[in-house]
């Protein structure tokens, strides 16, 4: 197992790696029908930088054909980019040669309906022995795309471009038929898994190319592309597809083993079902048995406990009829005795005479008893009069109680008097606050009232006393208002409404209100009132002596002199509030005048009370002697009661005693005869109840049910100490346990059977305490349909449970299996992922390692690769490396990403450099064509020399061919870098193709040029 | 450093019918001298090399002669090249065959894209084979330690006869094919034996065969 030595064969590269044309070289591309290129073969120098320029119609390299040139070579290498997988092969018909594509007539040309790109491949180092050829079949329609191969140089030969392609398919039929190939599998076979062709065109065909390394701009191309695309130019992509196919194995067989176990759960399930009622069974087997014979031992104590208790009960039975007949005895002597014994006639006359006598003078005592204490508590009476009497005359010497009944009488009708006037001066108290609350409200008098009345009816209305008189005119209008005390006055245009008011109000005066000027004197008046006021000015005239107003129209004098204002709010309210203090002084001194008229009454009142005390006093004083003696008289007639009755009860006492005497013999005798006749009757009693429970023994039940000797029931106890009540209790305890392992209850819900369903019923039958007079039934007799279910199920018990332990036993094999088959899956995944990993990350590094050399070389500050990897999860996931390029912008400045801001020649020479170290780092570059379109774009100079010296020195250290399209400008730079130019020339848009394209190289593997030498100069005279 | 196979079994592309690849991992010995696996800087298991044999039981045994027998017992492990030179063209089929009975087992490298690369670098007997191995060397060791006492014995009795022979027999290695003819001879010399010529003198002590067998 032990290797300490290393393997020369590990630097051997399998030749599967590089497919059927190997590491040769591309040396030699010709073609037709494709676009207007010749069909003139053109040589490349391979492992060299071949600079690709040409001249168009209109003197620049626009339109000469070397793009369409590179994209037919990139074809012809398998280049990835022309996704033959998908799209690509019908794409690959855009090569052909198109009229109007090539800008002449189709009357005149026709389209191609089939080319063919060819190229010879070459081992630099035997040429000739290892040259082949690789045939492109083009077709316009289905099927596009069709390789053959052969070895040897199979090119078309003629003098003329017409000879060559009168020959194109004669060459093809030649080639072996064997050797086809098709679009999708042509790449890898003549390649191997490596890219073969990197070509960074702007088209193929007429199919645009995709952003790629070559043009990573503005982040267009993500790091997961760059990561898949030098990935695969390192050739390692495949390395996925192992791993891939190794985590479908393993999904699967983690599939398979889920699958596996939850049919193994399904299954348990079933078995655990089918185990279950096996184990029930034999549970129920279990205490049957045991149930069996605790109830079989059941009997052997029974056995020996009626064969203990026949002794016990022969014994009992014998004593108890030896005690009956002495306790006959004694009750036959007893009642001899009671028949002796009888009450004398004399002894009951004088215990009745004594209790009459004494009966007799008892009622005579009571109620001698009852005249004392009615005499003694009248004298009580009298005495506690006299002395209240006393108290309440306190001394009185006054007049007689006639004389002060008067007075009373009249006290009292001053007092209901004065409480009357406290009534009437209340009520006019209550009027005066009414009138001040009102004065306050405005609503005083039958004025106020309609006023109120009018204002809740929504009509503005006001008293038209509310007027202010000037103090100086009083003397003048309180005559003139003093007719209009009620009067309201209305507001302007209310009138109608107020006379609907008014209409419930007899009475009521209304004025109907005008506004204007207040007449002389007036100070104020409520609203509208002016107009009245000024005609009632105008309409009386005042005169003195007395003062007076007289209405001129209606002949009437009102006499004034009032000596408070008439009129004004503040006025009525003073003049009400005055009257309120009036009406409570009133109040007051009313309510004083009721209480000394009461406090009169009070006096009086207490005159007459001892005025009539001392009246009664004095014939109190007179009785009380009296009452005394008749006390006295009373208690001596009781004491003279008291010596008969106790006389009496002495002879009471003497004869009861007597009789009490006799009564206890009797009872004596009585006694001793019942309690011989109990112990008669329970001598009976113990001998007839031991006779029944000697006759209750069933000893032969025991004797049978056991079925053996009685040394044998003994030796079957002799480690046995329950009592046969406790084995029969346990028996049923085990019989019942024997049901309920098969789920069937007391009552035999969920008996399989009806029979066992009875079983169930009938268990009580069994276990009961046995019932006198009731056939005594076996458990065999009621356990025999269970035993029978139980045997006919045993041997089928046996057999389930040995196949559900065999069968659990494969399973668990089977499982394991499953089960190391996933771990050893899952560990393999581990190992080819630990594997994939380690090589593509190391690929990386190398690129990345090639990346910073070339960069500094340029005079950079160095660059590198940011890689980062994530493994696939599932089984249908994919690898993600995403990888970053990225370079220093200045010395000792920061790695920065690519696409970060740069301008555009450095960004172009970044990516170049990045090809071309994913070219130097990659395994077999020898042999690989790298195709970058319009090399120069966007450079500079000085990045223009560096990206062809980059290239040139690139090609030659890994035996890469780079064919780089440059245009004029860029030309006569590459041509000090590169080691060959080829050159395409359409001169004219009136011709069809090019002419034969041009190339000026040297190369110094004579055997090389010589392999084709003859093919390149067919049709090329100069040559 | 040292390979150590381990238990695992890859499915990789390129293992002949009938093999399962086992990775062959870089092993160091351990502070008690212990065989401890040697990790890589990124933690990322190796995969340079595996081993190739049945998955489970060899299938059966292999049909060899004797003399092919004794040359893959001559050597514990053998490179592709000395396999090479001995079965030619068929090299690839005998290694595949040997391995698939359980005779060796093949050592190759993973290429870049996990796959076995073929034509093995060598391979080494298997454990089986190994301890017969062992065995076979013991018994040789122990014939020629007897036919070297044997020498000896016979140099001792034929010393003062015949001084060269004597000398021959104490000289020749005990594994020389030679030996045994001068034991032969000196013992023949010493008890008188006489043969009718070299043809008879092989026919009485090789029989059929010419060497020590």
């Amino acid at each position: 197992m032990l290797d300490l030595g290393t393997d020369a064969a590990l630097d051997q590269e399998p030749i599967a790696a590089t497919g059927i044309v190997g590491q040769r070289q591309l040396i030699c591309v010709q073609t037709f029908d494709i676009a207007r290129l010749t069909s003139h073969p053109v040589a490349l120098i391979p492992g060299s930088f071949v600079a690709v320029g040409g001249q168009g119609p209109r003197g620049d390299s626009n339109e000469s054909g070397k793009t369409s040139f590179l994209a037919a070579t990139s074809l012809l290498l398998g280049d990835p980019e022309w996704k033959m997988n998908g799209g690509g092969p019908a794409a690959t018909a855009s090569l052909l040669f198109e009229p109007e594509t090539a800008g002449v007539s189709a009357h005149t040309y026709a389209p191609s309906r089939q080319g063919y790109v060819i190229g010879v491949f070459a081992d630099p180092r035997e040429p000739q022995a290892t040259a082949m050829t690789v045939w492109c079949r083009i077709n316009a329609t289905a099927e596009y795309f069709q390789v053959r191969y052969a070895d040897g140089v199979h090119l078309v030969r003629g003098d003329s471009d017409l000879e060559r392609h009168a020959a194109a398919d004669a060459g093809w039929a030649a080639m072996p038929s064997a050797t086809q190939l098709g679009a999708r599998n042509y790449a890898e076979r003549l390649y191997g898994d490596s890219p073969r062709c990197l070509a960074y065109v702007a088209e193929r065909g007429k199919q645009k190319s995709a952003p790629s390394l070559l043009q990573m701009n503005a982040g267009g191309f993500t790091p997961e592309q760059i990561g898949d695309d030098l990935i695969r130019l390192t050739g390692r992509a495949s390395a996925f597809e192992n791993e891939a196919q190794q985590r479908q194995r393993l999904d699967e067989s983690q599939r398979t083993l889920t699958d596996t176990q939850r049919s193994h759960e399904r299954i348990s399930r079933d078995e655990d079902d089918q185990l279950s009622g096996v184990h029930a069974r034999n549970a129920s087997r279990r205490h049957l048995a045991e149930a069996e014979w605790v109830w079989h031992l059941h009997f052997a104590r029974g056995l020996l406990d009626v064969l203990e208790r026949e002794r016990d009960l022969s014994a009992q039975r014998d004593e108890a009829n030896e005690d009956l007949a002495v306790h006959a005895d004694a009750v036959a002597e007893t009642k001899r005795e009671i028949e002796q014994l009888s009450v004398p006639d004399e002894l009951q006359r004088r215990l009745d005479d004594a209790q009459d006598e004494v009966d007799r003078l008892a009622r005579e005592q009571t109620i001698a008893a009852e005249r004392n204490t009615e005499a003694r508590h009248s004298a009580v009476q009298a005495r506690e009069r006299m002395t209240a009497l006393e108290q309440t005359a306190d001394g009185y010497s006054g007049p007689a109680s006639n004389e002060v009944r008067a007075r009373l009488q009249g006290a009292e009708q001053e007092r209901d008097d004065a409480r009357e006037l406290v009534g009437l001066s209340r009520g006019r108290c209550q009027d005066a606050v009414q009138r001040v609350k009102a004065a306050e409200a405005g609503t005083e008098g039958p004025a106020g009232e309609l006023t109120s009345l009018l204002t809740a009816a929504g009509v503005a209305a006001a008293p038209l006393m509310d007027v202010e008189i000037g103090s100086d005119a009083r003397e003048d209008w309180e005559p003139r208002l003093a007719l209009f005390e009620s009067a309201v006055v209305i507001a302007p245009g209310a009138m109608t409404l107020a006379l609907t008011v008014a209409e419930a109000v007899p009475g009521a005066v209304l004025i109907e209100g005008e506004d204007g000027e207040l007449p002389a004197g007036v100070e104020s008046a409520p609203a509208g009132a002016a107009g009245f006021l000024r005609r009632l000015a105008e309409q009386t005239s005042t005169e003195v002596m007395p003062e007076r107003a007289r209405h001129v129209a209606l002949g009437v004098t009102v006499v004034g002199g009032f000596i408070d204002p008439l009129t004004g709010h503040a006025v009525r309210l003073d003049r009400a509030r005055a009257a309120l203090a009036e009406a409570e002084r009133d109040v007051e001194e009313a309510q004083s005048a009721l209480r000394l008229a009461g406090l009169a009454v009070e006096a009086a009142a207490g005159e007459l009370r001892r005025a009539e005390a001392s009246e009664e006093l004095v014939g109190a004083r007179e009785a009380l002697p009296e009452a005394d003696r008749e006390a006295a008289g009373a208690s001596r007639a009781v004491a003279e009661l008291a010596e008969p009755i106790r006389a009496a009860n002495q002879r009471l006492t003497d004869a009861a005693a007597d009789v009490r005497g006799y009564e206890n013999q009797l009872a004596a005798a009585r006694e001793r005869l019942e309690a011989r006749e109990a112990k008669h009757t329970d001598a009976a009693k113990r001998a007839k109840e031991a006779q029944r429970a000697l006759d209750s023994l069933k000893v032969d039940f025991w004797r049978q049910g056991w079925g053996d000797s009685v040394e044998a029931a003994k030796a079957a106890l002799a480690e046995e100490p329950r009592t046969e009540k406790r084995l029969r209790n346990k028996a049923a305890e085990l019989f019942g346990d024997s049901l309920a392992a098969l789920n069937i209850t007391s009552d035999g819900d969920g008996a399989p059977t009806e029979e066992l369903r009875q079983v169930a019923e009938r268990r009580s039958q069994v276990f009961d305490d046995p019932e006198p007079g009731r056939a005594t039934i076996t458990l065999a007799q009621v356990a025999r349909p269970l035993r029978d279910f139980l045997d006919a199920h045993h041997d089928q018990d046996l057999v389930v449970e040995e196949r559900i332990a065999r069968a659990r036993g494969q399973r668990e094999e089977e499982l394991g299996v499953a089960e190391d088959e996933c771990g050893r899956l899952d560990q393999a995944l581990q190992t080819l992922q630990d594997a994939v990993e380690q090589r593509i990350r190391h690929a990386l590094i190398a690129i990345s390692d090639e990346y910073d050399r070339l960069n500094r070389e340029s005079g950079w500050f160095g660059a590198d690769l940011h890689i980062e990897a994530r493994r696939p999860e599932g089984p249908q996931d994919r690898w993600r490396w995403l990888v970053t390029p990225r370079w220093r912008r200045s010395d000792g400045g920061r790695l920065l990403p690519y696409d970060n801001q740069a301008n555009t020649a450095q960004k172009k020479l970044a990516t170049v450099q990045l090809v071309l170290a994913a070219l130097l780092a990659a395994p077999n570059p020898r042999g690989r064509v790298l195709v970058l379109d319009e090399l120069g774009d966007s450079l500079g100079i000085s990045h223009r020399r560096e990206v062809l010296r980059e290239i040139s020195a690139t090609a030659l250290a890994k035996g890469v061919t780079v064919l780089g399209t440059c245009q004029d400008s860029v030309l006569a730079d590459a041509s000090g870098f590169c080691g060959e130019i080829v050159y395409f020339e359409y001169p004219s848009h009136a011709e069809a193709l090019n002419r034969p394209t041009r190339m000026f190289a040297f190369d110094d593997n004579r055997q090389r040029v010589e392999l084709t030498g003859d093919d390149l100069r067919d049709g090329r005279p100069w040559l | 450093m040292a390979l150590k196979v381990t238990e695992e079994q890859l499915d990789l592309p390129g293992v002949p019918a009938g093999l399962v690849a086992r990775p062959l991992r870089e092993h160091r010995a351990g502070p008690e001298g212990e065989l401890v696996p040697v990790k890589t800087r990124s933690r990322l298991a190796k995969l340079e090399r595996v081993e190739l044999a049945p998955a489970e039981e060899a299938a059966g045994p292999a049909a060899l002669d004797p003399g092919e027998e004794r040359w893959i017992l001559d050597a514990g492990e053998r490179r592709w090249p000395a396999i090479a030179t001995r079965y030619g063209d068929s090299a690839m089929d005998r290694a595949a065959e040997l391995a698939r009975a359980g005779v060796v087992r093949l050592r190759c490298r993973v290429d870049d894209r996990l796959a076995v690369a073929l034509p093995p670098t060598g391979w080494v007997l298997s454990d089986e084979w190994q301890a017969r191995r062992v065995d076979t060397q013991q018994v040789r060791d122990l014939e020629r330690e007897q036919w070297r006492q044997r020498a000896l014995a016979a140099a001792a009795r034929v010393e003062s006869a015949c001084q060269p022979l004597a000398e021959a027999l104490k000289g020749t290695p005990g594994g020389s094919p030679v030996l045994p003819v001068l034991v032969y001879a000196a013992e023949d010399l010493a008890d008188g034996v006489a043969h009718a010529g070299p043809r008879a003198f092989s026919q009485a002590h090789f029989g059929h065969h010419q060497g020590t067998g």
